[in-house]
C-alpha cells in the first residue's frame, strides 16, 4: 500500500472512530422496533486465537475459488481469477481507493448510531471485488471466507458488476472465537449485469458467534439482477441490514433468508427495497426456524416511488416455533406511493402441522426423525434458492443437520 | 391377523365407535360400507394410532399383540398400512425420499440394513409403473398440489414399496375417474396375497367389482349392523342405507 492510500484509509477509520465515539450505541430511543442491546452483547468477546488455514478446509465450497479474510485483512487469494476481480483494498489505484472513501466518508456522515460505523472504525481493510464482461461473459465465481479470530475486527467490501457481465459470490461467515464482527458491503451492478450472492452465517465448534453486524446496499440499473440468499445459525447477536435499490427499468432483485436459531440465539434482518422506477422487480422470502430462548426479528420495507407504473413486490416471512420460549418479530411494511403497482406481503407464525407430523409417523417415521423432516422441509425453499449445490451442501450440514436428531 | 373386539372410541368424550368388533384372517378382503358419519375413518384412525380418538373400551389385537400400547409408527413398520381418505399435503419433504425413509424404517424395525437411494431408485420406478404414474411426481413434494387421483394412487404406491401385512384403504375409489379406479384396483390386487388382508373402506360398490371382497360389513352409527358376502355391497346399492338406519335409531 502506497503511504498515501494507506494514510487516506487511516484518517477514515480515524473519522469513523470518532464518529461512533460521538454516537450513542442502538437503544429504544434510536429504534422503535425490536431494540436489541449491541452494548451488552461487546462485552462477551474472547481474545483473539490463532488462524490456521487448515482449519478451514470444511468450510470451503467445493469447486469454487476461495479467498480467505481474517478479521477484516485478506490473507490468502484464489489464482485463477480474471484480472481485477479481486483486489485489496490496500493494492487499489489512488483514483479507486479516493472513489471508495468519498462514498464511505459520505455513509459516514449518515450514521445513525455507533454500530454502523464499526464496519469502517474497526475496518483492518477489505477488497474490491469486480466482474466484467472482459471474460467473455461468463460468471466470475468467488467464494469469501470471512474468519473472526476473536476481539474487533470490521470489513469492508466493494463490488461491481459491470454491463453484462456476471457475479457469483459466495461470503461465509466463521467465527473461531467469540468476536464482535462488522460487515459492510456496498454493490453496484450495471445494466444487464448479474449479481449472486449465498452468504452462509454458522460457527465452527461449539463456538457461538458473539456479535455480527452487517450491511449490504446494492444498486440496481437497467435490466439488472440480483438475488442474495442467506443461511443463518444467529449468534449472541447477529444482525443484518439490506438495502437494494433498483434504479433501472427491468431491474430484479430476490431475497432468499433463511435462520436457523436454537438456544438464545439470535438473528435479525432489516431490508428495505426501494424501486425507483416503474417495470423493477422484486421477491423477499424470509423464513426462521426458532428453537429453545431463541429470537428472532424481520423488519421489511417495500417502497415504491411516485410514477413508477409496472413495478411488482412481493414479501414473505414464514416462522417455525419449535418451543414455548423462542420468539419471532414481524413487521412486514408497504409504502406505495404509485398507482399501477402489484405488491403483496404476508407472515405466518406457527408450530409443526400435527397432521403432517401423524401422516409420517403413520408410514413408520419415528417421531423424532419426522420433526426433522417437517423443518427441514420447511427450509427446503430458500436453501435450494442458493445458486450453488456446494454452498446447499454447506447449508444444509452446518444448519440443518443439527435438526436431525433434535 | 387382525381381531378387533367390542371396541368403543371417542373423540372429545364423543363415542363414534360403539361396540365393534370384527376378524380378519390372512389372505381375507374386507369391506365396510356404510353411511357418511357412521365411523369409518374413525376406525382408520384408531387402527393408525391417531392421537385425537381415545380407545374407551374393547381391544385391537394385530398379529397378537395388544395395539393400546403400540405407537403410531411401531404399527406401521410392524405392518398395519393405512391408505387415508385425504392424505396431507408435506411441504419441502420429497416424494421419493420420504418413500426411501418410510421403507427404511421398517427395514430397520426388522432388523435390516437401509437401502441407499440408488438401490431404491430401480424399485420405485418399477412401482410407478405398475400405477401408470409419472416418473416425476417423484421429485415433487410429498402430495403437494397433487391432485385428488394422484394423491390416492400415491397412498398405493406408498402401499406396494411397504408391503404391509394389513392395509387399510379408506375410501380409496373417491376421486378417481374410471382409468384410474381400474390402475388403483389393479394395484390392491396385485399386492393381494394370501399373507396379507385388506379392508376396504368404501361407499360405493364400483369398487368392489374390480377387487373381490371376501365378507362385506355395514357399519351404521358405530356398529357394524349387517355382515354378508359380496352380494351384500349389490344389495345395499340398491336398497341404500335407510332400513338399516332406522334399524339402528339409538
Amino acid at each position: 500500500m502506497t503511504t498515501t492510500i494507506a494514510d487516506a484509509f487511516q484518517q477514515l477509520r480515524d473519522a469513523a472512530q470518532a464518529r461512533a465515539d460521538a454516537l450513542p450505541l442502538p437503544s429504544a430511543a434510536l429504534e422503535d422496533w425490536r431494540y436489541v442491546d449491541v452494548k451488552a452483547f461487546s462485552r462477551e468477546l474472547s481474545p483473539a486465537v490463532a488462524y490456521a488455514a487448515a482449519a478451514l478446509a470444511g468450510h470451503r465450497a467445493a469447486g469454487l475459488a476461495c479467498a480467505v479474510v481474517v478479521d477484516g485483512r485478506l490473507a490468502e487469494t484464489p489464482s485463477g481469477l480474471p484480472p481485477g476481480t479481486l483486489q485489496d483494498l490496500g493494492a487499489l489505484t489512488e483514483q479507486a481507493a479516493a472513489a471508495l472513501i468519498e462514498g464511505w466518508s459520505r455513509e459516514l456522515g449518515r450514521c445513525a448510531d455507533a454500530s454502523a460505523c464499526w464496519s469502517l472504525a474497526d475496518g483492518r481493510g477489505g477488497a474490491r471485488i469486480s466482474a466484467s464482461r472482459a471474460g467473455g461473459g461468463a460468471p466470475t465465481t468467488l467464494h469469501l471466507l470471512l474468519v473472526s479470530t476473536g476481539g474487533r475486527s470490521g470489513c469492508r467490501l466493494a463490488i461491481e458488476v459491470g454491463a453484462d457481465a456476471q457475479l457469483d459470490l459466495v461470503i461465509s461467515h466463521l467465527d473461531l472465537a467469540a468476536a464482535r464482527s462488522s460487515v459492510g458491503i456496498e454493490a453496484v451492478v450495471h445494466d444487464r449485469g448479474r449479481l449472486r450472492v449465498d452468504e452462509l452465517q454458522y460457527s465452527c465448534g461449539d463456538q457461538a458467534t458473539a456479535l455480527l453486524l452487517s450491511h449490504a446496499t446494492l444498486h440496481l440499473h437497467e435490466r439488472a439482477q440480483a438475488s442474495w440468499v442467506a443461511c443463518h445459525q444467529g449468534g449472541a447477536l447477529v444482525r443484518t441490514a439490506i438495502h437494494a435499490h433498483l434504479h433501472g427499468d427491468g431491474a430484479a432483485f430476490d431475497l432468499g433468508f433463511l435462520s436457523v436459531l436454537s438456544g438464545s440465539r439470535q438473528d435479525h434482518l432489516l431490508t428495505r427495497v426501494h424501486h425507483h422506477v416503474g417495470g423493477t422487480t422484486s421477491t423477499q422470502l424470509v423464513k426462521t426456524i426458532a428453537d429453545g430462548r431463541a429470537q428472532a426479528s424481520f423488519d421489511g420495507l417495500i417502497a415504491i416511488d411516485a410514477h413508477t407504473d409496472g413495478a411488482s413486490a412481493r414479501q414473505h416471512h414464514h416462522n417455525l416455533l419449535l418451543s414455548p420460549g423462542a420468539r419471532v418479530d414481524t413487521r412486514p411494511q408497504l409504502d406505495i406511493a404509485a398507482d399501477d403497482v402489484q405488491a403483496a406481503h404476508g407472515a405466518t407464525v406457527g408450530r409443526p402441522n400435527p397432521d403432517e407430523l401423524f401422516y409420517l409417523r403413520s408410514r413408520g417415521i419415528a417421531a423424532v426423525e419426522a420433526l426433522a423432516m417437517l423443518r427441514r422441509g420447511f427450509a427446503r425453499e430458500p436453501v435450494l434458492m442458493l445458486a450453488h449445490p456446494a454452498v446447499r451442501m454447506l447449508a444444509e450440514r452446518a444448519l440443518l443437520g443439527s435438526l436431525a436428531g433434535a | 391377523m387382525l381381531t378387533i373386539t367390542d371396541l368403543t372410541v371417542t373423540v372429545n368424550d364423543l363415542p363414534i365407535i360403539k361396540g365393534l368388533s370384527l376378524e380378519v384372517k390372512p389372505g381375507e378382503v374386507h369391506a365396510i360400507m356404510g353411511p357418511n358419519g357412521s365411523g369409518k375413518s374413525t376406525l382408520t384412525k384408531v387402527l393408525a394410532g391417531h392421537p385425537a380418538y381415545t380407545v374407551a373400551a374393547g381391544r385391537m389385537v394385530f398379529q397378537g399383540r395388544d395395539l393400546a400400547e403400540v405407537k403410531t409408527e411401531e404399527r406401521a413398520t410392524s405392518g398395519i398400512f393405512i391408505g387415508f381418505q385425504y392424505p396431507v399435503e408435506v411441504p419441502g419433504v420429497n416424494n421419493a425420499e420420504f418413500l426411501r425413509m418410510a421403507l427404511n424404517a421398517k427395514r430397520r424395525a426388522h432388523g435390516q440394513s437401509d437401502i441407499t437411494a440408488a438401490d431404491f431408485a430401480p424399485i420405485l420406478r418399477a412401482r410407478l409403473k405398475s400405477l401408470e404414474m409419472d416418473d416425476s411426481l417423484n421429485e415433487r413434494q410429498l402430495n403437494v398440489g397433487f391432485s385428488g387421483g394422484q394423491k390416492k394412487r400415491n397412498e398405493i404406491l406408498q402401499m406396494i414399496v411397504l408391503e404391509p401385512s394389513l392395509a387399510v384403504l379408506d375410501e380409496t375409489d373417491s376421486g378417481l375417474d374410471i382409468d384410474a379406479l381400474r390402475v388403483v384396483a389393479s394395484g390392491i390386487n396385485t399386492y393381494r396375497r394370501a399373507d396379507r388382508a385388506i379392508i376396504l373402506i368404501t361407499h360405493y360398490q364400483r369398487l368392489l367389482e374390480l377387487v373381490q371382497p371376501d365378507a362385506v360389513h355395514v357399519l351404521v352409527r358405530g356398529r357394524i349392523v349387517k355382515s354378508g358376502g359380496p352380494a351384500l355391497a349389490t344389495e345395499l346399492e340398491a336398497s341404500g342405507y335407510d332400513e338399516l338406519l332406522k334399524a339402528a335409531q339409538p
